[in-house]
């Protein structure tokens, strides 16, 4: 069974529970899911992962969260080469900040140069907006799901 | 239209009697008029939902009073004692600040938190004889919160009694026109909430094991240098002493209300599902503070209104939260607004936003909770009794009948 690895940093915790919603998604689709914080995640692991579902808010002024900030720093010290590792992304942000879903732009971005392949598109979850991340994380996972038949 | 200061400041009484009691008429017909008020040279009200939603969270919209501001003579400010805590700071140093509480408070530990206030209330519940008068404010709101935050915190419970009116005390000042008298007033509040934290906080400092709570954390951070001592102790002040007076307001209104309207209570009782924006909605009819204030540092315009950096902008909660243009008959409870209707100002917004609104919110809901299932009426045993001013408000006695 494909295994798919739930990633998230998070500051408040709600990067942690839009995981477990993409998770809950995820049941009975043919698929094992494992969760780990990315403070739980070292690099040397990533490449080993078929599929791997990033979820990160911004915090600050733009900044990766603070449990989210070390592996960024490490991928970029380490630069694996994360060919033939797919992934996606959920972000979380505010639209009124210019720094709009910073986070999730900055490690997709270092995905993407090391050389890993995104499955469909990032979410942007906007807090200005009157969708709850729960929602948008079961639709946004619905239509992942549709790429990556089991 | 464009009113004279004067005229613009006549419609906001802020120490009336009356006004403090039910601005909101006062609100309405100043919105009607417009939608952003110049009270004083330098002073802005701004009253609907959509400017206040946008505006108030700008990254330019500072917290921290411009010295300006404060008042000749009267130094220092009795709030200053939170100058190294969230409630002062703008980012990057609030980003720091808030992060040593973010992870105690995250939706998960809520869950754990908030079953910790249900076992509380359950006991005091338990205690109580058939027919028996009960405070809702403090038996029922202060204390099953506070305990809760004792426990956050690994804190003793204290002076509970003392502690709550020593906030109010220290509140007064934040009045936007405090009388005489009141400076003294509010800085031997703070004194007396500064003197009973540091106590308990040396205690735990010099204790042989180290506890397992939110100031245990900060200790070890302080003796590794990552902390001042200002900063552990302002911090666990805030949290000590907030833990229990806010959300015991909400949790107030909530008893007031299942009074007022049994079907509601019912409503609570058989459907738990609408107890989150059941909670929600009492919340935005019931702010516990009433004003938020910010100082833009650039000039802004807001509805045409050219306003200079370093002014100060008024953010009446209340005007917000019943603007007509978003909420339909905005005086009315309805739990069934949809999502686009529902979102207030009662715990601020943005990076300043309430740190601990999640628990606030899972703690009513689960007290209420309690209240509704264990018991078919909440009937009032006396005249809630509410102290205010314009820009805080909190019970002082609120004695009901659970049968």
């Amino acid at each position: 069974m494909t295994v798919v690895h739930v990633l998230y940093g998070t500051e408040s915790g709600n990067a942690e529970m839009v995981a477990d919603d993409i998770v809950a998604a995820f049941r009975g689709q043919g698929f094992e899911t494992v969760t780990a914080e990315l403070t739980d995640v070292e690099v040397s692991d990533l490449a080993a992962m078929e599929i791997a579902v990033f979820v990160s808010s911004t915090y600050g002024e733009g900044e990766l969260p603070e449990t989210a900030a070390p592996f960024y720093d490490a991928l970029m010290a380490e630069r694996p080469d994360l060919t033939g590792v797919r992934f996606a992304a959920f972000g979380l942000g505010d639209s009124i900040y210019e720094t709009f879903n910073n986070a999730i732009e900055t490690l997709r971005r270092a995905l993407l140069e090391l050389g890993a392949e995104q499955i469909g598109t990032t979410a942007k979850h906007d807090a200005a907006s009157t969708t709850p991340a729960t929602e948008l994380a079961d639709a946004w996972t619905r239509d992942l799901l549709t790429l990556m038949p089991a | 239209m464009s009113l004279t200061i004067e005229d613009a400041s006549a419609m906001f009484p802020w120490n009336d009697e009356g006004f403090r009691a039910d601005p909101y008429p006062a609100y309405e017909r100043a919105r009607a008029i417009a939608p952003v008020h110049r009270t004083t040279e330098n002073t802005y009200v701004v009253l609907n939902h959509a400017d206040t939603m946008h505006n108030a969270k700008l990254p330019c919209m500072r917290i921290a009073e411009p010295p300006s501001f404060a008042a000749a003579g009267e130094h220092p400010h009795p709030w200053t004692a939170f100058d190294n805590t969230v409630l002062s700071k703008d980012a990057p140093e609030h980003t720091r600040m808030r992060r040593l509480t973010n992870r105690w408070l995250t939706p998960k530990m809520i869950g754990t938190w908030a079953r910790l206030t249900h076992d509380f209330t359950v006991e005091t519940l338990d205690k109580l004889a058939p027919g028996e008068v009960v405070d809702a404010h403090f038996d029922l709101g202060v204390m099953p919160t506070h305990l809760t935050m004792c426990r956050i915190l690994d804190m003793p419970v204290g002076d509970v009694e003392g502690m709550f009116w020593a906030l109010w005390d220290a509140m007064l000042i934040n009045a936007t026109a405090p009388g005489e008298g009141i400076h003294a007033r509010s800085l031997a509040g703070m004194n007396f909430m500064f003197a009973e934290t540091e106590r308990y906080v040396r205690e735990k400092q010099s204790a042989e094991e180290p506890g397992n709570g939110l100031v245990d954390e900060l200790l070890a951070a302080h003796g590794r240098g990552e902390l001042t001592w200002r900063e552990v102790l302002e911090t666990t002040v805030l949290l000590y002493m907030s833990g229990g007076p806010n959300p015991a307001y909400l949790i107030g209104a909530g008893f007031k209300l299942f009074a007022e309207r049994p079907d509601l209570m019912a409503e609570f009782r058989e459907k738990p599902e609408i107890r989150e924006a059941f909670v929600n909605e009492l919340a935005r009819l019931n702010p516990v503070e009433l004003i938020i204030t910010r100082f833009p540092n650039e000039d802004i315009e807001i509805q045409d209104v050219r306003i200079p950096a370093g002014s100060c902008i008024k953010y009446p909660i209340g005007a917000a939260n019943r603007d007509p243009a978003v909420f339909e008959n905005p005086n009315n409870f309805d739990h069934n607004r949809p999502p686009e209707a529902s979102r207030n100002l009662t715990f601020g917004l943005g990076t300043h936003a309430c740190a601990g609104q999640l628990l606030a919110r899972a703690e009513t809901s689960v007290i209420l909770g309690l209240i509704a299932e264990r018991y078919s009426s909440v009937e009032l045993a006396g005249e809630p009794l509410e102290v205010r001013t314009d820009r805080l408000v909190a019970f002082d006695k609120l004695p009901v009948r659970l049968s």
